[in-house]
């Protein structure tokens, strides 16, 4: 049974198509990309899977359970965590009181939820005192913390939103052997990302989205070379 | 025994601080026995009971609620109801006045939680203008005249005395209890909850929190205990009416102790409460009873301090304080 299941979904704002009946699979402890170019509908997707946008049509079934439309908190019970595009830090607290707010999804006592925040501090590698605060953090660091508050909820399936945009080239480099980490840790990931350097050779399947549709889905190697995706990319003239 | 010197030097200095207040607040009345003196301290203890409630929906939980005129009078006119009509006692009537409350806060936050900001604040506005309106016209509650509490001097049991003295400690123990309580709720699973979805919204979702609910924890907890402060007025008073218990002024006034204060601070409504009472005070000692001049002048400060230390007073010693600690590291150096 795969993991994560999409049928047929379809997501229009008013006359805009931004999903066009998008089926595919994911299994577990693969990390699977998302590519296409702007406005292709790939955050639109991410929001519907994770409940921020309700589906006009479709399902999403996560460990074949039907979890369509369901609130945000609920999918987050279900084992679905996302990050943000843009960075959504609390940024009224500290570093460790951030991963603190994740790790109350499983533990009630303060101190229990303080050591595992503790722990996926550890993880990070931030290079920071844990009681930081958000404003002196750079940008790398605080996608690196909003990963980490993800990741004490527990997840087994995580959603990444461009985690690689505007990182350097070393940021890169340390967020993509964590992300490694992470699946060897049991963790299914599902990337969004431009940076194609950096998700090319991560991945183990690839989807492309063009236009609200799904035009290619396969392994990295397989899809760079797909006429429709090169087309999508560089124009008609190219392919 | 216990060593207390050895005991307080362990004490970081806010607890000391802490400390020196309560026993400040407790001196107090055996010092300075005249009424007006209790009254003062007792409004000052009375707002910040206030300020605080409103601290957890509006400074912790980040909703800026408007509208807590109505669960104040709802807590004061249902133990008066109850008192004068079933002949209920006022105990009684005010844990039933905090339930109500309580129950209103969150029939009213449930569809307007959806919005956001301003809006949510306009809503809770309209909210309480129309519990005023309501009040205004319904004779079984007295209307506009108001209802009088049969004076039987005094009785603990029936919550009413002569004096200003036992109504000191009466309200000096809400406070403390309740000051208790809010810094526990901070400190929990909750508390963290309610900072979440103050800051990001969105982000407190993803990561499992159910944004409504905790939202309506917080209000539900906050119109309890207004509503409780609305009875001990009643009792204080031994009057209500529209005019006195569910007026827009007091709704922002509310709200006002603890954004001057700091909000989403324990000392942020006790010190906004304390700089309101000590302002109104001068102003009416230098200018005579100019009626609303001190929440003239007390909105001109807000609007000072929204410009310039959003965060209220406690970002003032905030500052204050790394300055200290600087001036300190260059002596030292």
């Amino acid at each position: 049974m795969p993991l994560l299941k999409v049928e047929k979904l379809t997501k229009r704002f008013g006359g805009l198509i931004a999903n066009k009946d998008i089926s595919f699979e994911i299994l577990r402890g693969q990390i699977v990309g998302l590519i296409g170019p702007n406005g292709a509908g790939k955050t639109t997707l991410f929001n519907v899977i994770t409940g921020f946008h309700k589906a006009n049509e479709g399902k999403v079934l996560f460990n074949g359970r039907d979890i369509t439309n369901l609130s945000p908190h609920a999918i987050c019970k279900k084992g679905i965590v996302r990050t943000f595009q843009i960075v959504k830090i609390f940024d009224e607290m500290t570093v460790l009181e951030n991963i603190m707010v994740g790790a109350f999804n499983r533990y009630n006592s303060s101190d229990v939820a303080k050591k595992k925040a503790l722990e996926a501090f550890e993880l990070i590698q931030l290079g920071v005192d844990p009681e930081t605060k958000i404003s002196a953090l750079t940008f790398a660091a605080q996608r690196k913390l909003e990963l980490a508050r993800t990741l004490v909820t527990g997840p087994e399936l995580l959603l990444l939103d461009e985690m690689m945009a505007g990182l350097n080239l070393t940021e890169i480099k340390e967020a993509t052997d964590l992300l490694r980490k992470i699946r060897d840790s049991g963790i299914t990931l599902f990337i969004v990302e431009h940076v194609m350097e950096a998700i090319m050779p991560l991945a183990d399947r690839v989807i492309v989205l063009h236009f609200g549709e799904k035009i290619a889905d396969g392994k990295p190697s397989e899809v760079a070379i797909n006429e429709a995706v090169i087309e999508a990319y560089l124009g008609e003239e190219y392919a | 025994m216990i060593k207390i010197p050895a005991l307080i030097g362990k004490l970081s200095p806010r607890y000391i601080g802490y400390l020196i207040f309560i026993i400040l607040l407790i001196v107090y009345p055996f010092v300075f026995k005249e009424q007006y003196s209790l009254y003062i301290v007792i409004n000052f203890l009375l707002y910040s009971f206030l300020g605080q409630a409103w601290n957890i929906i509006g400074g912790y939980a980040g909703q800026c609620a408007l509208g807590h005129a109505a669960f104040f009078g709802l807590g004061a006119y249902t133990s008066s109801i109850l008192f004068l009509k079933f002949g209920i006692n006022p105990w009684l009537g005010m844990l039933m006045g905090g339930l109500i409350a309580s129950g209103v806060s969150v029939i009213i936050g449930w569809p307007s939680f959806r919005l956001r900001g301003a809006y949510f604040a306009l809503a809770t506005i309209a909210f309480a203008e129309m519990v005023r309106v309501l009040f205004n016209h319904w004779a079984f509650v007295g209307g506009a005249v108001g209802l009088h509490l049969p004076v039987y001097g005094d009785s603990l049991s029936a919550f009413q005395f002569r004096s200003y003295f036992p109504y000191y400690w009466i309200i000096f123990i809400f406070f403390v209890l309740e000051c208790f309580l809010v810094y526990k709720l901070s400190k929990s699973k909750i508390g963290f909850y309610w900072r979440a979805i103050k800051c990001e919204p969105d982000a407190a979702e993803s990561i499992g929190i159910d944004t409504t609910k905790n939202k309506l924890i917080a209000m539900f907890i906050s119109a309890f205990l207004v509503a409780i402060g609305g009875t001990f007025y009643s009792q204080l008073m031994l009057y209500i009416d529209p005019r006195s218990v569910l007026v827009r002024d007091l709704s922002i006034r509310i709200a006002l102790v603890a954004i001057v204060g700091g909000r989403g601070t324990i000392e942020g409504p006790i010190l906004g409460s304390l700089a309101m009472i000590l302002l109104s005070s001068f102003i009416r000692a230098s200018f005579g009873d100019i009626p609303g001049l001190h929440l003239v002048i007390f909105a001109i400060i807000l609007v000072v301090m929204s410009v310039y230390k959003p965060l209220g007073m406690m970002a003032i010693l905030g500052d204050l304080k790394s300055w200290i600690e600087r001036r300190k590291s260059v002596a030292a150096a």
